[in-house]
Formats: structure tokens, C-alpha cells, sequence
């Protein structure tokens, strides 16, 4: 089942998500990127009603590459975050709301500091040094209260994020296979292997 | 932009760790009721120096009712970022916001543009402290020193020769106070102040007040022109020429009735930034501090 982590270490954070597009009880695809870059410094790992989670992923996209074309600055990772919230939570009580879940990790160029929000679809929005969602969250979570910790190095990160993924594929029923893993610093987004 | 080139001067520096900003008020007199302002809200009379957002404090110069619209324009737009974004909205985006405004008006017919220049010291973590100035067309542009309203030629070229790159606020606030002082004709008095007083104690109207005290100002070697006069021809004109020219019952301070100060820096505690718009009181304080305010009654008193 769908299953997102993201951690914040010394200057960055990582964010993955599985790769999975599954219907029912059909694996659909296993090549999935679930993970969109809003901008330069901006990741947001989004799961949850599929077609809702790409449509709105891609709402949020243009209106954030928008705002970048529009004004002097990108947004910053609270501003982009706030806003994304903002829309999950005016789309709740709409006739047809989007449920879809994220996870928006950036870095601050502003302020030289990394951000990661936790998002849900009834729009609650809290910044957290580490989170996840889906299934995997109830294994990975309390891992990551273990082992997490702010001032890792991103090889260090890397390898508490690796551990969070072999507990869920060891517990959980229905693991996924495979991760997408994206990490965000001062250089920008690119893309890592586990 | 003729009614800018009347208007009280505002001034605005931009320093290392803030900016300060001072205008000169006109609308002043003995009968005018400012026990408002000495209470009221956030500090200043609320004439020509507002707080546009909790980062950012504007200076206005031209006319007072298109400037209360812009002010609020500009507050509306702050909050709107506000609730949209969760942040302080960045200081150059806000005049932008405000010269998309302004800009219109000067695009379609039957309608008027504001005889507004303003001036926004403000604070965001993309640029840190910043200045910035827009005129009624809709034009911005950022300063690390500039000046709008009546004698803004004359603060300019003094604030640039005096303006050094690593100021700091505490210097800045002097910089700005002697500008200001020098641009408002009220350093010292000299011999020819009779004659001068004689010109400025005709009018009746205040525009033809302004305009002889442009003339006046226009004529060689005559030498700066005191404020006071400008408040209180008829006082003067009804005084024998033995007394102080200044009396020093008619003129308890001299320079907080008509200077609006405010200064924002960074707070040391919060870390956020934190304007503060000076009370008349304050800015007595500050500029006793400075030596001005008594090294104008010094010469008053030597001169009568």
C-alpha cells in the first residue's frame, strides 16, 4: 500500500515515496513518481485517491511555478506549504474535495534552514523534523523517533531512511517494493539511490 | 507630482542593521487638536509616517486624502499575503502591489491618479532591510538614501554626500535628524530674519503663505527661513522687532510639532522585525539627544 517518509537533517531533507500505482488489489505499475518538484528548492510527496493526488499535485505545481513567474521571489517552503494548506482545506468543504495526502519538504534559501510539512487532506498542516503517511508511517514512525536525528549528515539520513524502509517491507503485509528518493539542499533537488 | 513638490519632506536611510525614516508635517497650528496623536495607537500623529504591515512602515508626501486610500491599500494587500501565504508579505512585493495600482490610473481615462509618492522601509528575509520609493506613475525603485516632497533636491545631494555604505541605524537616525533639520530651513537664524519675517508675515491664505515662503526661499543670500514662522505670522507680525524673534513661550519645542521619526530594526529577542514610530515626546528626547533642538534656542536667544 501506498507509503511516503521524509526526515530533515543538517541542510536538507530527504523525501521518498513508494512507486507503486495499484488498483484494488492489482499492482497497475511499480515505476511511479509520486514525488513533484514545485521549484527549485521545493519537494512535495503526495498519496491518497489516485486522480485526486495528480490532479491536485499539478494544481499545485502551476500555481506555485505562477507565483514564481508573476513575482521577485520562489515562494518559501512555509509560504508554498501555507498555501498548499490553504487550498486542501478550502477543497474540503467543497461538493467534491480532493483527498490527498503530502508531504513538503524544502529548503529555505532565504534563512539557509530546511523545512518539511505534514499535510493531510483535512488540511492540517504542522512542520515536523520528520513524518510520514500511509500504511508504512505506523512502522516508520516510531523508528524514526528512535533514530532520527536534526543534525545528521545526509549519508547518515540516508541510511535511518534505508532503515525505516526495511522495517516496513519486513512488518507490513502489503510493502511496496520500491522507493522513489528525492533529496532537497542548498544546491536544490536531485535525485538519490538508495 | 506638484503637489509632491510641496509636500512635507520625507525622508528615509537605509542603514546595516534598519532603516529610518522622518517626514516634515505641514499641517500644523495652534488650534489644530493633537491630543490624539499624543495617545494614539502606535506612536506618531498618524499625518505622514503609518505602519503599512508589521515589517514594513511607509512615508506619504502629496495629497493626504489619496494617501489614506494607498495606506489602506497597502494594509489590505499586507494582511491578504498574510492569510494566503503565513508570512510577512516581501517589502519590494508590496510597492509592487501598490504601483500595479497606481500604474492603472494613469492608463484609463476620467480618472485621476494619486498625488502620492510614498516611501516603504521595511524588512524580509530575502533581502533584509530595504528602501523603496514610488511616485504617482506607478514607477518604483529601491535606495540606500532618498528623500520625496518640498526641498528633496537639497536633502539629496546632503544625504549624499554624508551617506557611507556600512551605516548603522544609531547613525542613521543622526544623518537623517540633520538632513531633515537643514531641508526645513530651521538651523540658525541669522540678521536677515527680519526681512524675511516681514515677507512671511503677510499672507493670510496658507497657499499664498507657501508661496512667499518659496519666494523668500529663492532669493540670494537670505538665509533659512525658521518653520515657526510659517505657523505663526501673526504672532510675529504683532511683535515689536526688540523682542525675540522667537518667543520662547510661543514656541515650548520646536521641531517634534512638526517632524513625524520612525525607526525599524530587528528585534534581539524575537528576531522578527519590530517598527517603531516615534511620540512626540520621543522624538523631543532624540533630538535633544542629537543637539538640535538646543542648538537652535542657543542662537535664538544670542540673536535676539
Amino acid at each position: 500500500m501506498e507509503t511516503s517518509f521524509a526526515i530533515t537533517g543538517k541542510g536538507y531533507v530527504i523525501v521518498a515515496a513508494d512507486t507503486t500505482a495499484a488498483r484494488s488489489i492489482v499492482k497497475m505499475k511499480v515505476d511511479e513518481d509520486k514525488i513533484k518538484t514545485l521549484s527549485p528548492h521545493l519537494l512535495m510527496a503526495y498519496s491518497g485517491e489516485p486522480g485526486d493526488t495528480v490532479q491536485f499535485a499539478e494544481y499545485v505545481e502551476r500555481n506555485i511555478r505562477l507565483y514564481q513567474i508573476r513575482n521577485l521571489y520562489p515562494l518559501r517552503p512555509s509560504a508554498a506549504a501555507s498555501w498548499i494548506r490553504r487550498s486542501l482545506a478550502e477543497s474540503l468543504r467543497s461538493r467534491k474535495p480532493y483527498s490527498v495526502n503530502l508531504l513538503v519538504g524544502g529548503y529555505d534559501t532565504a534563512t539557509h534552514t530546511p523545512h518539511l510539512y505534514w499535510v493531510d487532506y483535512f488540511g492540517t498542516m504542522t512542520e515536523v523534523p520528520f513524518g510520514a503517511h500511509g500504511y508504512g508511517s505506523y512502522f516508520a514512525l516510531s523508528l524514526l523517533d528512535r533514530y532520527h536525528n536534526p543534525e545528521a549528515s545526509l549519508e547518515e539520513g540516508l541510511a535511518t531512511l534505508r532503515r525505516a524502509i526495511d522495517e516496513v517491507s519486513k512488518r507490513l503485509v502489503v510493502s511496496p517494493g520500491t522507493y522513489k528518493v528525492k533529496v532537497v539542499d542548498k544546491d536544490g533537488v536531485r535525485e538519490v539511490e538508495l | 507630482m506638484e503637489a509632491i513638490s510641496h509636500a512635507g519632506t520625507v525622508l528615509g536611510v537605509l542603514a546595516k542593521d534598519g532603516v529610518v525614516l522622518a517626514a516634515e508635517k505641514k499641517v500644523t497650528g495652534k488650534l489644530l487638536d493633537l491630543s490624539g496623536a499624543k495617545e494614539g495607537g502606535y506612536g506618531g500623529s498618524g499625518e505622514k509616517i503609518y505602519l503599512l504591515n508589521s515589517n514594513v512602515i511607509g512615508g506619504v508626501a502629496g495629497l493626504t486624502a489619496d494617501a489614506n486610500s494607498l495606506v489602506n491599500y497597502a494594509r489590505t494587500a499586507a494582511q491578504q499575503h498574510l492569510l494566503q501565504y503565513n508570512e510577512d508579505i516581501p517589502v519590494e512585493l508590496l510597492a509592487q502591489r501598490l504601483c500595479d495600482m497606481k500604474q492603472g490610473y494613469t492608463q484609463y481615462g476620467g480618472l485621476r491618479p494619486f498625488g502620492v509618492s510614498l516611501l516603504y522601509a521595511g524588512y524580509d528575509p530575502h533581502y533584509h532591510f530595504q528602501l523603496y520609493h514610488s511616485d504617482p506613475s506607478g514607477n518604483y525603485s529601491g535606495w540606500k538614501a532618498t528623500c520625496i516632497g518640498a526641498n528633496n533636491g537639497t536633502a539629496q545631494s546632503l544625504l549624499k554626500q554624508e551617506y557611507k555604505d556600512d551605516i548603522e541605524v544609531k547613525d542613521a537616525i543622526g544623518l537623517v535628524l540633520r538632513t531633515m533639520s537643514k531641508t526645513m530651513d530651521s538651523t540658525t537664524l541669522g540678521s536677515e530674519k527680519r526681512e524675511s519675517r516681514r515677507l512671511l508675515s503677510i499672507p493670510v491664505h496658507p497657499d499664498s503663505i507657501r508661496a512667499s515662503f518659496h519666494y523668500v526661499h529663492r532669493l540670494p543670500r537670505l538665509v533659512p527661513i525658521d518653520p515657526r514662522f510659517y505657523f505663526y505670522p501673526l504672532v510675529f507680525f504683532l511683535m515689536p522687532p526688540a523682542l525675540p524673534l522667537v518667543h520662547p513661550i510661543l514656541t515650548p519645542r520646536l521641531l517634534h510639532r512638526t517632524v513625524e521619526f520612525a525607526v525599524l530594526t530587528i528585534d534581539p529577542v524575537t528576531k522578527q522585525p519590530k517598527a517603531k514610530i516615534y511620540r512626540p515626546a520621543e522624538i523631543d528626547a532624540l533630538l535633544l539627544a542629537e543637539g538640535l533642538t538646543k542648538k537652535d534656542e542657543d542662537t535664538e536667544m544670542k540673536s535676539a
